[in-house]
């Protein structure tokens, strides 16, 4: 029987080769790779569960597909230039505070619904021209709106990777609120003002301010309607779950779409509707193919040897494992990750206080949505600001990335004092 | 990474791969849709009646909720308990535990109520990219005997979105979406509530209906999980679960005691306790198969427990369970539970004897242990 490192490097060898060398599409170099190991570990095609394993994400397809029609939807009538325009003849006077106003914007989405998804396309794709009007290159504006959306995702009050690794361990979603809000919303607005401040230019702010000032409005209050509907269906469940339907997000923006067919400018729904599936379906293929590989990783024993191996690490070097390990782990699935590697690692550290340890693996987790093959945040990110290789996003986020990691790990390491301070 | 190289743009080879998708998918879905048949399970000579879970609840007849009720009634007065098995459906121990006392035990005092298959729909699919079995077979003794091995909650196909967050109902309490569809997370349930709140409502009706003295809910725990190799109770069923403690311990099983939580909601032993006059209790036994840890998953994990990525977790002092070379096999794990059940019965009849549940034709620890579970199958 072959031996786990033989199967892992294996695995890492022929996805490289497929898409580097054969240049396939990675969704298919997924599928490939793990159809490959399989048989390499000695269990032939399992057909079932290459099949099984592509349903590890539909849910998460889902959102992806229906806000990016809702993207086009309110690109087309009008509404995403419309909002912009007010966005900055209310911010626009101090760039500093616009910056953090926009921040806060991305972040919300995120906050509400738990997912980097819905906050770089539910409120990315509104804050993306700002930025770029303020003088910002496209891919800086992506690296600010990605982060801030991963932000987002850690952010109270609804944070899934604490919840996964919270539920590992039997201890309730209660009290992580504060903890959370005082490490991300910071270092969200620091995150903004390293990757983007140097790039505003100051003086064009109030010709930007005048020229959209004298722009013709359109459509009116109808306008704002599908936002509007949207929020509150993203909100109202939220806040006042025993009572407030949720119609879940897919729904929501589709509901969001239908909405914006009768406000604004008129335009072809077909056309707009066929962009947005063809310009996120490579992301859902990845997505599909990834759900592949982890069912075959999982059949073939090698997740747990890649668990087993973060685990063995001396007590240690154990912290700094985590910074290096959780974030790799999650370029294939935060919260994959957050449930594969969180849980284990949180038992690991059961002596530190549980609420700032869990916050703090959900932190450095999140990271792992710039890894590839998935890199989940600047994937969708470059697709909603139109640029090829989402790699020119990541770059610019290489810094604070580390920063947020190292947070983390300091969260880990004080955490029973930091619990004690913070009265949690 | 090339984002517009994603997507292969030769029409042909598109079709092509459309064409295999479809075939592969055509091909699998008999094994798939083959996880609805109902494993044949035999009705043993203590069975008196068997029920319908609908029949304490309407509203979930004809549906995938809906589930065999198994009654063993002496006829002479006593008390009466419930065994719940399958409300994780991934957890075989469980529900095999059931299955072995609805074909084997025979009331001599008070009434058994077995349901082993608690959340009929989480048995009917496996979850995504866990790469587990979907049946596992024994060589019994009454012949080849298949068993289904399904998911820890309810089927997306019987309940389908999951919201964000799951907000527990009559405590508010917040979990991760995906636990909406957790039985152990839906107690007491409601009769307006979702698919797997309806299931545990009915659940509690029969409990409160049928004056049940004593529920206990099968279940296995991950090797890494703190609570297991335990009896985890409500505060009044406390002194039960501390005299089967002690029971064990006379026959060699060492069990710990856990008290239920009370910060921790929607659970059969915190909610049934609660909102009924049952003593609620829950068991657990090491299981490999749903563990974070595991290596290869396979049939054969399901039975004999054997890995050794846990043997390593074990030297790494990452484990709450011995773990050795030896594994824990399928049929020790039932031991486990089956010599729990009995523990339970010896200790509520001292505590009432007046409700004393006696069973007889139940295999002791031992010959489980021993002799596996093919010759009482």
């Amino acid at each position: 029987m072959p031996t786990d490192l033989f199967l892992l490097v294996l695995l890492v060898a022929c996805f490289v080769a497929l898409v580097l060398a054969a240049k396939l599409p990675v969704s298919l170099s997924l599928v490939i790779t793990a159809a490959t190991l399989s048989i390499a570990a000695g269990k032939g095609l399992p057909l079932a569960k290459l099949v099984e394993g592509m349903f590890g994400y539909l849910d998460v397809c889902l959102v992806l597909l229906s806000a990016m029609v809702f993207m086009k939807v309110i690109q087309a009538n009008g509404l995403l230039g419309e909002l912009t325009r007010r966005i900055i003849l209310i911010f626009g006077r101090s760039p500093l505070l616009l910056l953090v106003a926009l921040t806060l914007i991305v972040m919300f989405p995120g906050a509400i619904t738990g997912s980097c998804a819905a906050s770089v396309l539910g409120a990315g794709v509104l804050v993306y021209p700002v930025l770029t009007q303020m003088g910002m290159p496209k891919t800086v504006a992506g690296a600010v709106i990605a982060m801030a959306a991963d932000f987002g995702m850690i952010a109270p009050p609804v944070n899934i990777p604490v919840m996964i690794i919270g539920g590992g361990i039997d201890l309730p979603y209660i009290g992580f609120g504060l903890v959370l809000a005082l490490v991300t919303v910071p270092l969200a607005i620091l995150t903004t003002l390293i990757i983007g401040y140097r790039h505003v230019k100051k003086d064009s702010l109030k010709e930007i301010i005048e020229a959209n000032r004298s722009s013709q409005e359109v459509g009116g209050f109808l306008l704002y309607m599908p936002l509007l509907v949207v929020l509150v269906f993203m909100i109202g469940p939220k806040a006042f779950p025993r009572w407030f339907p949720d119609p879940r997000l897919p729904l929501t923006f589709l509901i969001g779409s239908t909405l914006g067919l009768f406000a604004g400018k008129k335009f072809r729904v077909i056309t707009e509707v066929r962009a947005a599936v063809n310009q996120i379906l490579p992301v859902v293929g990845i997505l599909f193919g990834v759900g592949v590989l982890i069912e075959v990783m999982t059949y073939t024993g090698l997740r747990g040897a890649i668990v087993i191996g973060a685990l063995s690490l001396p007590h240690s070097l154990l912290i700094a494992g985590i910074a290096v390990i959780l974030p790799i782990f999650g370029g294939i699935s935060v919260y994959g990750g957050a449930s594969v590697l969180g849980v284990p690692f949180a038992l690991a550290l059961l002596g530190q206080n549980p609420i700032v340890v869990i916050a703090a693996l959900s932190l450095i987790a999140a990271m792992g949505s710039y890894m590839p093959p998935v890199a989940l945040t600047p994937v969708v990110t470059a697709q909603i600001i139109c640029e090829p290789r989402y790699g020119r996003i990541t770059r610019h986020c290489v810094l604070p990335v580390i920063l947020t990691i190292l947070v983390g790990a300091l969260m880990l390491v004080f955490a029973n004092p930091l619990a004690k301070l913070l009265g949690v | 990474m090339e984002l517009n190289r994603l997507h292969l743009s030769n029409r042909n080879l598109n079709l092509v791969l459309l064409a295999i998708l479809v075939t592969v998918c055509v091909y699998v879905t008999p094994g798939y849709l083959a996880m609805r048949r109902p494993d044949a399970l035999r009705q043993g000579p203590g069975v008196t009646r068997i029920a319908h879970l609908s029949d304490w609840f309407a509203d979930i007849k004809g549906t995938a909720g809906d589930t065999d009720v198994y009654i063993l009634d002496s006829g002479k007065p006593g008390g009466s308990a419930l065994i719940l098995g399958g409300t994780h459906a991934n957890e075989p121990a469980g529900y095999m535990a059931a299955i072995l006392m609805l074909e084997n035990a025979v009331p001599l005092q008070g009434r058994l109520y077995i349901i082993p298959h608690a959340n009929a729909s989480a048995l009917t699919y496996t979850d995504p990219m866990e790469g587990v079995p979907r049946e596992f077979t024994l060589q019994a003794s009454s012949g080849k005997r298949v068993f289904r091995h399904g998911s820890r909650a309810t089927s997306p196909m019987h309940q389908w979105p999951d919201p964000d967050i799951y907000v527990h109902a009559s405590s508010g309490q917040q979990l991760s979406g995906s636990e909406t569809r957790n039985l152990n997370r839906a107690y007491p349930g409601r009769a307006d509530g979702n698919f797997t709140e309806r299931i545990a409502y009915a659940i509690t009706s029969l409990i409160r209906k049928d004056g049940i003295d004593l529920t206990i809910d099968l279940h296995e725990a991950a090797p890494e999980y703190p609570v297991i190799n335990a009896i985890v109770a409500h505060e009044r069923a406390m002194p039960t679960a501390s005299g089967a403690i002690l029971n064990l311990e006379i026959e060699g099983v060492v069990m710990g005691l856990e008290p239920s939580p009370a910060t921790l909601r929607g659970l059969s032993h915190r909610e049934l306790g609660d909102s009924t006059a049952t003593l609620a209790l829950l068991m657990e036994s090491p299981n490999a198969t749903q563990g974070r840890l595991r290596g290869r998953t396979d049939e054969a994990l399901i039975l004999t427990g054997k890995d050794s990525q846990y043997v390593r977790g074990q030297k790494l002092g990452r484990l709450f369970v011995p773990y050795d070379e030896k594994g824990w096999p399928l049929h020790l794990r039932v031991a486990r539970h089956v010599g729990g059940l009995q523990a339970i019965f010896t200790a509520h009849a001292m505590n009432a004897p007046e409700r004393s549940i006696v069973l007889g034709g139940v295999p002791t620890y031992d010959e489980l242990a021993t002799k596996g579970l093919e010759p009482f199958l």
